[in-house]
Protein backbone atom coordinates (compact mmCIF):
# COMPACT_ATOMS: atom_id res chain seq x y z
CA UNK A 1 0.00 0.00 0.00
CA UNK A 2 1.31 3.41 -0.95
CA UNK A 3 0.10 5.14 2.16
CA UNK A 4 1.25 2.46 4.58
CA UNK A 5 4.14 3.62 6.66
CA UNK A 6 6.16 1.91 9.33
CA UNK A 7 5.76 3.33 12.79
CA UNK A 8 8.91 4.56 14.41
CA UNK A 9 10.02 2.43 17.34
CA UNK A 10 9.62 -1.23 18.21
CA UNK A 11 5.90 -1.65 17.53
CA UNK A 12 4.14 -1.66 14.17
CA UNK A 13 0.95 0.29 14.90
CA UNK A 14 -0.75 -0.03 11.50
CA UNK A 15 -3.33 -2.53 12.79
CA UNK A 16 -4.09 -0.80 16.07
CA UNK A 17 -6.32 2.00 17.21
CA UNK A 18 -6.01 4.24 20.23
CA UNK A 19 -8.63 6.43 21.87
CA UNK A 20 -7.45 8.71 24.64
CA UNK A 21 -9.46 10.42 27.38
CA UNK A 22 -8.69 13.75 25.72
CA UNK A 23 -10.92 12.66 22.84
CA UNK A 24 -7.92 11.96 20.63
CA UNK A 25 -8.44 9.03 18.27
CA UNK A 26 -5.94 7.49 15.92
CA UNK A 27 -5.46 4.34 13.92
CA UNK A 28 -3.43 3.05 10.94
CA UNK A 29 -1.69 5.95 9.17
CA UNK A 30 -2.43 8.57 11.80
CA UNK A 31 -1.35 6.36 14.68
CA UNK A 32 1.77 5.28 12.82
CA UNK A 33 2.74 8.99 12.73
CA UNK A 34 2.38 9.36 16.50
CA UNK A 35 5.96 10.54 16.92
CA UNK A 36 5.10 13.69 14.91
CA UNK A 37 1.75 14.24 16.58
CA UNK A 38 1.70 16.65 19.50
CA UNK A 39 -1.75 15.41 20.49
CA UNK A 40 -0.40 11.91 21.09
CA UNK A 41 2.75 12.99 22.88
CA UNK A 42 1.52 13.41 26.46
CA UNK A 43 0.31 9.82 26.54
CA UNK A 44 2.17 8.06 23.85
CA UNK A 45 5.83 8.41 22.95
CA UNK A 46 9.13 6.59 22.44
CA UNK A 47 11.74 6.25 25.17
CA UNK A 48 15.13 7.83 24.66
CA UNK A 49 16.78 5.05 22.67
CA UNK A 50 13.47 4.31 20.88
CA UNK A 51 13.46 0.73 22.13
CA UNK A 52 10.11 1.11 23.88
CA UNK A 53 6.71 2.62 23.26
CA UNK A 54 5.85 4.43 26.49
CA UNK A 55 2.23 4.61 27.57
CA UNK A 56 1.32 7.10 30.28
CA UNK A 57 -1.93 7.07 32.19
CA UNK A 58 -3.29 9.57 34.67
CA UNK A 59 -6.82 10.65 35.42
CA UNK A 60 -7.71 13.45 33.05
CA UNK A 61 -10.74 15.27 31.84
CA UNK A 62 -11.94 14.23 28.47
CA UNK A 63 -14.70 13.01 26.28
CA UNK A 64 -14.28 9.33 27.05
CA UNK A 65 -17.17 7.50 28.66
CA UNK A 66 -14.81 4.97 30.24
CA UNK A 67 -14.76 5.01 34.02
CA UNK A 68 -11.00 5.24 34.23
CA UNK A 69 -8.24 6.80 32.21
CA UNK A 70 -7.87 4.52 29.26
CA UNK A 71 -4.70 4.48 27.27
CA UNK A 72 -5.16 1.31 25.33
CA UNK A 73 -4.39 0.04 21.86
CA UNK A 74 -7.20 -1.90 20.23
CA UNK A 75 -6.36 -4.47 17.60
CA UNK A 76 -7.83 -3.84 14.14
CA UNK A 77 -7.47 -6.83 11.84
CA UNK A 78 -8.53 -4.56 8.99
CA UNK A 79 -6.76 -1.25 9.44
CA UNK A 80 -9.20 1.48 10.40
CA UNK A 81 -12.18 -0.82 11.04
CA UNK A 82 -13.65 -2.15 14.30
CA UNK A 83 -15.90 -4.51 12.40
CA UNK A 84 -13.43 -7.17 11.39
CA UNK A 85 -12.42 -9.38 14.31
CA UNK A 86 -11.52 -13.01 14.95
CA UNK A 87 -13.36 -15.92 16.50
CA UNK A 88 -12.01 -18.62 18.81
CA UNK A 89 -12.18 -20.97 15.87
CA UNK A 90 -9.83 -18.70 13.91
CA UNK A 91 -7.69 -18.10 16.96
CA UNK A 92 -4.97 -15.61 17.76
CA UNK A 93 -1.59 -15.22 19.41
CA UNK A 94 -0.38 -12.12 21.21
CA UNK A 95 3.26 -11.77 22.18
CA UNK A 96 4.28 -8.88 24.35
CA UNK A 97 7.38 -7.73 26.14
CA UNK A 98 6.64 -5.00 28.64
CA UNK A 99 7.61 -3.37 31.87
CA UNK A 100 5.65 -1.34 34.35
CA UNK A 101 8.05 1.52 34.90
CA UNK A 102 6.22 3.39 37.61
CA UNK A 103 3.00 3.10 39.58
CA UNK A 104 1.56 5.48 42.14
CA UNK A 105 0.16 4.32 45.51
CA UNK A 106 -3.20 4.95 47.08
CA UNK A 107 -3.90 6.37 50.54
CA UNK A 108 -3.81 2.85 51.97
CA UNK A 109 -0.17 2.47 50.87
CA UNK A 110 -0.99 -0.07 48.19
CA UNK A 111 0.00 0.38 44.58
CA UNK A 112 -2.72 1.37 42.16
CA UNK A 113 -3.38 -1.25 39.55
CA UNK A 114 -3.59 -1.19 35.81
CA UNK A 115 -4.91 -3.52 33.10
CA UNK A 116 -2.12 -4.33 30.65
CA UNK A 117 -3.68 -6.85 28.27
CA UNK A 118 -7.19 -7.92 27.41
CA UNK A 119 -9.07 -10.16 25.08
CA UNK A 120 -12.30 -8.35 24.34
CA UNK A 121 -15.36 -9.98 22.90
CA UNK A 122 -18.31 -8.64 20.95
CA UNK A 123 -21.15 -10.06 18.94
CA UNK A 124 -20.46 -10.40 15.23
CA UNK A 125 -22.60 -8.23 12.94
CA UNK A 126 -24.59 -11.35 12.09
CA UNK A 127 -25.19 -12.16 15.76
CA UNK A 128 -26.10 -8.54 16.52
CA UNK A 129 -28.70 -8.62 13.76
CA UNK A 130 -29.99 -12.02 14.86
CA UNK A 131 -30.48 -10.68 18.40
CA UNK A 132 -32.35 -7.67 17.01
CA UNK A 133 -29.86 -5.20 18.49
CA UNK A 134 -28.58 -1.93 17.08
CA UNK A 135 -25.11 -2.16 18.58
CA UNK A 136 -22.98 -5.21 19.31
CA UNK A 137 -22.94 -6.68 22.81
CA UNK A 138 -19.41 -6.34 24.11
CA UNK A 139 -17.64 -7.78 27.13
CA UNK A 140 -14.07 -8.65 28.00
CA UNK A 141 -13.20 -12.33 27.94
CA UNK A 142 -9.92 -12.08 29.78
CA UNK A 143 -8.01 -9.33 31.55
CA UNK A 144 -4.43 -9.25 32.75
CA UNK A 145 -3.78 -6.79 35.55
CA UNK A 146 -0.58 -5.59 37.11
CA UNK A 147 -1.49 -5.73 40.78
CA UNK A 148 0.98 -5.33 43.64
CA UNK A 149 3.74 -6.38 41.29
CA UNK A 150 2.08 -9.61 40.11
CA UNK A 151 0.28 -10.27 36.88
CA UNK A 152 -3.27 -11.25 37.76
CA UNK A 153 -5.59 -12.95 35.32
CA UNK A 154 -9.34 -12.50 35.50
CA UNK A 155 -11.66 -14.10 32.98
CA UNK A 156 -15.33 -14.55 32.26
CA UNK A 157 -17.17 -17.78 33.00
CA UNK A 158 -20.76 -18.82 32.47
CA UNK A 159 -22.98 -18.25 35.48
CA UNK A 160 -24.83 -21.40 34.55
CA UNK A 161 -23.08 -24.06 32.51
CA UNK A 162 -26.35 -25.26 30.99
CA UNK A 163 -26.85 -21.92 29.18
CA UNK A 164 -27.45 -22.48 25.48
CA UNK A 165 -28.44 -20.71 22.26
CA UNK A 166 -28.81 -16.92 22.07
CA UNK A 167 -28.48 -16.65 25.86
CA UNK A 168 -24.76 -17.41 25.42
CA UNK A 169 -24.52 -14.02 23.70
CA UNK A 170 -26.08 -12.13 26.60
CA UNK A 171 -23.84 -10.20 28.99
CA UNK A 172 -25.98 -11.43 31.87
CA UNK A 173 -25.02 -15.04 31.29
CA UNK A 174 -21.41 -14.32 32.18
CA UNK A 175 -19.62 -13.38 35.39
CA UNK A 176 -16.05 -12.89 36.49
CA UNK A 177 -14.37 -16.11 37.54
CA UNK A 178 -13.69 -15.95 41.28
CA UNK A 179 -10.81 -18.31 40.76
CA UNK A 180 -8.30 -15.68 39.60
CA UNK A 181 -4.76 -16.71 38.70
CA UNK A 182 -1.44 -15.00 39.24
CA UNK A 183 2.06 -15.07 37.87
CA UNK A 184 4.17 -17.40 40.04
CA UNK A 185 6.70 -14.72 40.76
CA UNK A 186 6.48 -11.03 41.29
CA UNK A 187 7.31 -9.19 38.09
CA UNK A 188 7.41 -5.83 39.85
CA UNK A 189 9.05 -3.20 37.69
CA UNK A 190 11.06 -5.68 35.64
CA UNK A 191 10.66 -6.56 31.99
CA UNK A 192 8.23 -9.42 31.47
CA UNK A 193 7.42 -11.59 28.45
CA UNK A 194 3.85 -12.70 27.90
CA UNK A 195 2.50 -15.01 25.23
CA UNK A 196 -1.24 -15.46 25.03
CA UNK A 197 -2.65 -18.03 22.65
CA UNK A 198 -6.33 -18.63 22.00
CA UNK A 199 -7.53 -21.44 19.79
CA UNK A 200 -10.58 -23.68 19.59
CA UNK A 201 -11.76 -23.87 23.17
CA UNK A 202 -8.38 -23.32 24.73
CA UNK A 203 -6.47 -20.39 26.23
CA UNK A 204 -2.78 -20.72 27.08
CA UNK A 205 -1.00 -17.93 28.90
CA UNK A 206 2.76 -18.09 29.18
CA UNK A 207 4.48 -15.60 31.49
CA UNK A 208 8.29 -15.60 31.16
CA UNK A 209 9.39 -19.23 31.61
CA UNK A 210 6.78 -20.06 34.21
CA UNK A 211 4.41 -23.01 34.02
CA UNK A 212 1.67 -21.92 31.57
CA UNK A 213 -1.78 -20.98 32.82
CA UNK A 214 -4.31 -22.97 30.78
CA UNK A 215 -8.07 -22.60 30.52
CA UNK A 216 -9.90 -25.36 28.76
CA UNK A 217 -13.46 -25.80 29.91
CA UNK A 218 -17.06 -25.25 28.91
CA UNK A 219 -16.85 -21.46 29.36
CA UNK A 220 -14.05 -21.24 26.81
CA UNK A 221 -15.74 -23.72 24.47
CA UNK A 222 -19.02 -21.79 24.57
CA UNK A 223 -17.49 -18.40 23.76
CA UNK A 224 -19.05 -17.58 20.40
CA UNK A 225 -18.27 -13.88 20.38
CA UNK A 226 -15.67 -12.46 18.02
CA UNK A 227 -12.57 -11.10 19.69
CA UNK A 228 -9.81 -8.54 19.52
CA UNK A 229 -6.75 -7.93 21.65
CA UNK A 230 -6.18 -4.75 23.60
CA UNK A 231 -2.79 -3.75 24.94
CA UNK A 232 -1.96 -0.76 27.06
CA UNK A 233 -2.12 0.93 30.41
CA UNK A 234 -5.66 1.15 31.72
CA UNK A 235 -5.15 2.69 35.16
CA UNK A 236 -7.84 1.54 37.55
CA UNK A 237 -8.21 4.60 39.73
CA UNK A 238 -9.45 8.15 39.67
CA UNK A 239 -7.33 9.24 42.67
CA UNK A 240 -5.89 12.72 42.24
CA UNK A 241 -2.19 12.51 41.46
CA UNK A 242 -2.30 8.84 40.48
CA UNK A 243 -0.13 7.91 37.58
CA UNK A 244 1.34 4.90 35.83
CA UNK A 245 3.89 4.39 33.09
CA UNK A 246 4.23 1.20 31.08
CA UNK A 247 6.92 0.48 28.48
CA UNK A 248 6.22 -1.87 25.59
CA UNK A 249 9.27 -3.36 23.90
CA UNK A 250 7.33 -5.74 21.73
CA UNK A 251 3.71 -6.16 20.67
CA UNK A 252 3.07 -8.78 18.01
CA UNK A 253 -0.10 -10.45 16.87
CA UNK A 254 -0.50 -13.57 14.73
CA UNK A 255 -3.62 -15.14 13.30
CA UNK B 1 17.33 31.42 -36.54
CA UNK B 2 16.84 34.01 -33.81
CA UNK B 3 13.11 33.34 -33.83
CA UNK B 4 13.84 29.62 -33.46
CA UNK B 5 16.06 30.25 -30.45
CA UNK B 6 13.44 32.42 -28.80
CA UNK B 7 10.78 29.83 -29.38
CA UNK B 8 13.10 27.23 -27.91
CA UNK B 9 13.72 29.33 -24.83
CA UNK B 10 10.01 30.00 -24.45
CA UNK B 11 9.22 26.27 -24.63
CA UNK B 12 11.99 25.48 -22.21
CA UNK B 13 10.83 28.19 -19.87
CA UNK B 14 7.22 27.03 -19.95
CA UNK B 15 8.37 23.46 -19.49
CA UNK B 16 10.16 24.47 -16.32
CA UNK B 17 7.37 26.30 -14.64
CA UNK B 18 4.18 24.63 -15.79
CA UNK B 19 2.90 21.64 -13.89
CA UNK B 20 3.72 18.93 -16.42
CA UNK B 21 0.55 16.97 -16.89
CA UNK B 22 -2.18 19.46 -16.32
CA UNK B 23 -3.80 21.39 -19.13
CA UNK B 24 -5.72 24.24 -17.53
CA UNK B 25 -7.46 25.44 -20.68
CA UNK B 26 -10.81 23.98 -19.53
CA UNK B 27 -10.63 24.96 -15.88
CA UNK B 28 -11.42 27.95 -13.74
CA UNK B 29 -9.70 28.37 -10.37
CA UNK B 30 -11.35 29.85 -7.28
CA UNK B 31 -9.20 31.06 -4.36
CA UNK B 32 -10.37 31.99 -0.85
CA UNK B 33 -9.51 35.67 -1.07
CA UNK B 34 -10.96 38.62 -2.95
CA UNK B 35 -14.64 37.93 -2.34
CA UNK B 36 -13.49 35.16 -3.34
CA UNK B 37 -11.83 35.51 -6.72
CA UNK B 38 -11.89 33.26 -9.74
CA UNK B 39 -9.61 33.12 -12.73
CA UNK B 40 -10.62 31.19 -15.83
CA UNK B 41 -9.25 30.60 -19.29
CA UNK B 42 -7.32 32.13 -20.88
CA UNK B 43 -5.87 34.07 -17.85
CA UNK B 44 -5.48 30.91 -15.81
CA UNK B 45 -2.85 29.66 -18.25
CA UNK B 46 -0.52 32.33 -16.88
CA UNK B 47 -1.21 31.44 -13.26
CA UNK B 48 2.47 31.38 -12.38
CA UNK B 49 2.78 35.10 -13.08
CA UNK B 50 -0.50 36.00 -11.36
CA UNK B 51 0.30 37.58 -8.00
CA UNK B 52 -3.20 37.18 -6.67
CA UNK B 53 -3.15 33.42 -7.29
CA UNK B 54 0.44 32.88 -6.20
CA UNK B 55 -0.16 32.18 -2.48
CA UNK B 56 -2.83 29.57 -3.25
CA UNK B 57 -2.16 28.04 -6.64
CA UNK B 58 1.41 27.47 -7.76
CA UNK B 59 3.97 24.96 -8.96
CA UNK B 60 6.28 23.01 -6.73
CA UNK B 61 9.51 23.11 -8.77
CA UNK B 62 10.86 20.06 -6.95
CA UNK B 63 8.30 17.65 -8.41
CA UNK B 64 6.34 19.71 -10.98
CA UNK B 65 3.19 19.35 -8.93
CA UNK B 66 0.40 21.89 -8.97
CA UNK B 67 -0.13 23.01 -5.38
CA UNK B 68 -3.54 23.98 -3.98
CA UNK B 69 -3.20 25.77 -0.66
CA UNK B 70 -6.12 27.12 1.30
CA UNK B 71 -7.21 28.33 4.72
CA UNK B 72 -10.48 29.67 6.08
CA UNK B 73 -10.97 33.07 4.53
CA UNK B 74 -13.81 33.99 2.26
CA UNK B 75 -16.25 31.45 0.92
CA UNK B 76 -18.40 31.25 -2.15
CA UNK B 77 -22.11 31.86 -2.17
CA UNK B 78 -23.42 28.40 -1.34
CA UNK B 79 -20.76 27.39 1.16
CA UNK B 80 -19.38 28.25 4.57
CA UNK B 81 -15.96 26.77 3.76
CA UNK B 82 -13.07 28.14 1.76
CA UNK B 83 -11.48 26.59 -1.27
CA UNK B 84 -8.69 26.65 -3.78
CA UNK B 85 -10.46 24.54 -6.33
CA UNK B 86 -10.73 24.07 -10.08
CA UNK B 87 -14.10 24.07 -11.81
CA UNK B 88 -14.42 22.40 -15.16
CA UNK B 89 -15.43 24.56 -18.11
CA UNK B 90 -16.31 22.48 -21.18
CA UNK B 91 -16.34 25.71 -23.16
CA UNK B 92 -13.46 27.82 -21.84
CA UNK B 93 -14.78 30.89 -20.07
CA UNK B 94 -18.37 29.69 -19.76
CA UNK B 95 -20.20 28.16 -16.80
CA UNK B 96 -23.24 27.54 -18.94
CA UNK B 97 -22.11 24.51 -20.91
CA UNK B 98 -22.02 21.37 -18.79
CA UNK B 99 -22.72 17.67 -19.18
CA UNK B 100 -25.41 15.20 -18.21
CA UNK B 101 -24.94 11.60 -17.09
CA UNK B 102 -26.17 10.51 -20.49
CA UNK B 103 -23.29 12.44 -22.12
CA UNK B 104 -20.98 11.03 -19.48
CA UNK B 105 -17.49 11.94 -18.40
CA UNK B 106 -14.25 10.73 -16.92
CA UNK B 107 -11.95 12.55 -14.54
CA UNK B 108 -8.66 11.03 -13.54
CA UNK B 109 -6.16 12.64 -11.20
CA UNK B 110 -3.00 11.75 -9.30
CA UNK B 111 -2.51 13.71 -6.14
CA UNK B 112 -1.50 13.72 -2.52
CA UNK B 113 -2.45 15.65 0.54
CA UNK B 114 0.74 17.29 1.64
CA UNK B 115 -0.16 18.95 4.93
CA UNK B 116 -3.31 19.36 6.99
CA UNK B 117 -3.77 20.92 10.40
CA UNK B 118 -5.51 19.24 13.36
CA UNK B 119 -8.33 20.51 15.56
CA UNK B 120 -8.16 21.00 19.32
CA UNK B 121 -8.37 17.28 20.14
CA UNK B 122 -6.07 16.19 17.32
CA UNK B 123 -8.51 15.24 14.56
CA UNK B 124 -7.16 16.17 11.15
CA UNK B 125 -9.28 18.69 9.30
CA UNK B 126 -11.00 17.19 6.27
CA UNK B 127 -10.46 18.15 2.66
CA UNK B 128 -12.63 17.52 -0.40
CA UNK B 129 -10.25 16.74 -3.26
CA UNK B 130 -12.71 15.96 -6.07
CA UNK B 131 -16.39 16.58 -6.77
CA UNK B 132 -19.10 16.29 -9.34
CA UNK B 133 -21.38 19.24 -8.90
CA UNK B 134 -24.89 19.48 -10.24
CA UNK B 135 -26.22 22.57 -11.93
CA UNK B 136 -29.66 23.82 -12.82
CA UNK B 137 -30.17 25.01 -16.37
CA UNK B 138 -31.68 28.47 -16.61
CA UNK B 139 -35.04 26.89 -17.46
CA UNK B 140 -34.91 24.61 -14.43
CA UNK B 141 -33.86 27.52 -12.23
CA UNK B 142 -36.80 29.61 -13.39
CA UNK B 143 -39.21 26.69 -13.13
CA UNK B 144 -38.55 26.28 -9.39
CA UNK B 145 -38.10 30.00 -8.74
CA UNK B 146 -34.47 29.86 -7.61
CA UNK B 147 -32.22 32.88 -7.94
CA UNK B 148 -29.12 30.94 -8.94
CA UNK B 149 -28.17 27.78 -10.83
CA UNK B 150 -26.85 25.87 -7.84
CA UNK B 151 -27.72 22.18 -7.52
CA UNK B 152 -26.23 19.70 -5.01
CA UNK B 153 -22.97 17.82 -5.59
CA UNK B 154 -23.72 14.22 -6.57
CA UNK B 155 -20.20 13.21 -5.58
CA UNK B 156 -17.79 14.40 -2.94
CA UNK B 157 -14.45 12.69 -2.36
CA UNK B 158 -12.84 13.46 0.97
CA UNK B 159 -9.42 12.97 2.43
CA UNK B 160 -10.36 12.00 5.97
CA UNK B 161 -7.52 11.24 8.39
CA UNK B 162 -5.55 9.54 5.65
CA UNK B 163 -8.51 7.63 4.23
CA UNK B 164 -10.43 8.30 1.06
CA UNK B 165 -14.09 8.72 1.79
CA UNK B 166 -16.76 8.88 -0.89
CA UNK B 167 -20.16 10.45 -0.42
CA UNK B 168 -23.05 10.69 -2.83
CA UNK B 169 -26.67 11.85 -2.75
CA UNK B 170 -29.85 9.84 -2.45
CA UNK B 171 -33.42 10.86 -3.05
CA UNK B 172 -35.43 11.27 0.13
CA UNK B 173 -38.48 10.16 -1.87
CA UNK B 174 -37.66 8.05 -4.94
CA UNK B 175 -41.17 8.78 -6.32
CA UNK B 176 -40.74 12.54 -6.22
CA UNK B 177 -42.10 14.38 -9.26
CA UNK B 178 -40.02 15.85 -12.07
CA UNK B 179 -40.18 19.42 -10.77
CA UNK B 180 -39.66 18.88 -7.06
CA UNK B 181 -36.61 16.73 -7.78
CA UNK B 182 -34.82 19.92 -8.85
CA UNK B 183 -34.88 21.30 -5.30
CA UNK B 184 -31.80 20.80 -3.17
CA UNK B 185 -34.06 19.61 -0.36
CA UNK B 186 -35.13 16.57 -2.42
CA UNK B 187 -31.68 15.06 -1.95
CA UNK B 188 -30.06 13.68 1.21
CA UNK B 189 -26.59 12.38 1.97
CA UNK B 190 -25.77 8.71 1.76
CA UNK B 191 -23.84 7.11 4.64
CA UNK B 192 -20.53 7.40 2.83
CA UNK B 193 -17.93 4.71 2.18
CA UNK B 194 -14.21 4.50 2.87
CA UNK B 195 -11.80 2.70 0.63
CA UNK B 196 -9.92 -0.07 2.43
CA UNK B 197 -6.62 1.21 1.19
CA UNK B 198 -5.34 4.04 3.36
CA UNK B 199 -3.34 6.70 1.54
CA UNK B 200 -2.12 8.95 4.35
CA UNK B 201 0.04 11.72 2.91
CA UNK B 202 1.08 9.43 0.03
CA UNK B 203 0.32 9.85 -3.66
CA UNK B 204 -2.82 8.21 -5.05
CA UNK B 205 -4.86 8.09 -8.23
CA UNK B 206 -8.62 8.58 -8.37
CA UNK B 207 -10.72 7.89 -11.41
CA UNK B 208 -14.35 8.91 -11.67
CA UNK B 209 -16.38 7.49 -14.56
CA UNK B 210 -19.91 8.55 -15.31
CA UNK B 211 -22.35 7.25 -17.86
CA UNK B 212 -26.12 7.02 -18.14
CA UNK B 213 -27.49 5.80 -14.83
CA UNK B 214 -24.17 5.08 -13.18
CA UNK B 215 -21.10 6.51 -11.54
CA UNK B 216 -17.95 4.77 -10.37
CA UNK B 217 -14.99 5.86 -8.28
CA UNK B 218 -11.76 3.85 -8.41
CA UNK B 219 -8.74 4.23 -6.13
CA UNK B 220 -5.32 3.36 -7.52
CA UNK B 221 -6.83 1.36 -10.39
CA UNK B 222 -7.87 -1.26 -7.86
CA UNK B 223 -10.73 -0.89 -5.41
CA UNK B 224 -13.91 0.49 -6.96
CA UNK B 225 -17.22 1.85 -5.68
CA UNK B 226 -20.02 1.61 -8.21
CA UNK B 227 -23.24 3.58 -7.83
CA UNK B 228 -26.35 2.77 -9.83
CA UNK B 229 -30.08 2.52 -9.33
CA UNK B 230 -32.91 4.99 -8.93
CA UNK B 231 -30.79 7.84 -7.53
CA UNK B 232 -28.31 7.72 -10.40
CA UNK B 233 -31.11 7.26 -12.94
CA UNK B 234 -32.99 10.28 -11.75
CA UNK B 235 -29.86 12.42 -11.35
CA UNK B 236 -29.93 12.34 -15.15
CA UNK B 237 -32.14 15.44 -15.00
CA UNK B 238 -29.20 17.64 -13.96
CA UNK B 239 -26.23 19.07 -15.75
CA UNK B 240 -22.88 18.56 -14.05
CA UNK B 241 -19.30 19.70 -13.92
CA UNK B 242 -16.16 18.27 -12.35
CA UNK B 243 -14.23 19.98 -9.57
CA UNK B 244 -10.73 19.17 -8.34
CA UNK B 245 -8.43 20.69 -5.76
CA UNK B 246 -8.72 21.66 -2.13
CA UNK B 247 -12.12 22.44 -0.67
CA UNK B 248 -11.15 22.77 2.98
CA UNK B 249 -13.70 21.64 5.57
CA UNK B 250 -12.67 23.79 8.50
CA UNK B 251 -13.24 27.27 9.78
CA UNK B 252 -10.87 26.84 12.75
CA UNK B 253 -8.50 29.73 13.25
CA UNK B 254 -4.99 28.88 12.09
CA UNK B 255 -6.11 25.84 10.11
CA UNK B 256 -4.93 25.16 6.55
CA UNK B 257 -4.33 22.42 4.03
CA UNK B 258 -2.12 21.81 1.05
CA UNK B 259 -3.02 19.41 -1.78
CA UNK B 260 -0.72 18.59 -4.68
CA UNK B 261 -1.89 17.38 -8.08
CA UNK B 262 0.58 15.63 -10.37
CA UNK B 263 -1.85 14.80 -13.11
CA UNK B 264 -5.41 15.75 -13.93
CA UNK B 265 -7.39 14.87 -17.02
CA UNK B 266 -11.01 15.03 -18.08
CA UNK B 267 -12.63 13.26 -21.05
CA UNK B 268 -16.11 13.41 -22.48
Amino acid sequence: MQGQIASRGPVDLWNWKVELPSGYKASDWKLSNFHNDRFAAPFFYLNEDESALVLEAFPSEGTSTAKYTRNTLREQLQAGSNDVNWTMKEGGVLEVEMEVESMSKGANGQYHRTILLQVDGRTTSKQTKQLGLEKPVSLPMLKIYWQEGYLKVVRKVLKDESTAGDALLSKNSWKEDKNTKHSESKVGFEKVRVRLELKRGKIVLQINDERPIVYRDLSVAQWYFENYFTVGNYLQTKDIGSHSTVNYYKIEVKH
Amino acid sequence: MIKFIFTGIAILFCGCIHAQNIDLSHWKITIPEGKPSSVGPPEILNYESNEMLAPFFYNDPSDQALVFYTYPAESTRNSKYSRTELREQMVPGSNNVNWTFEQGGVMRGTLNVQEVTQNNVGDYHRVIVMQIHGRLTNEQRDLIGEDDNNAPPILKIYWDEGRIRVKTKILKDPEINATDILHESAWGDDKGRNFKEIVGYGKFTLEIRVKKGQMSVTLNDDEQFLYKGIDMDRWGVFENYFKAGNYFQSRDEGSSAKVKYYDLKVYH
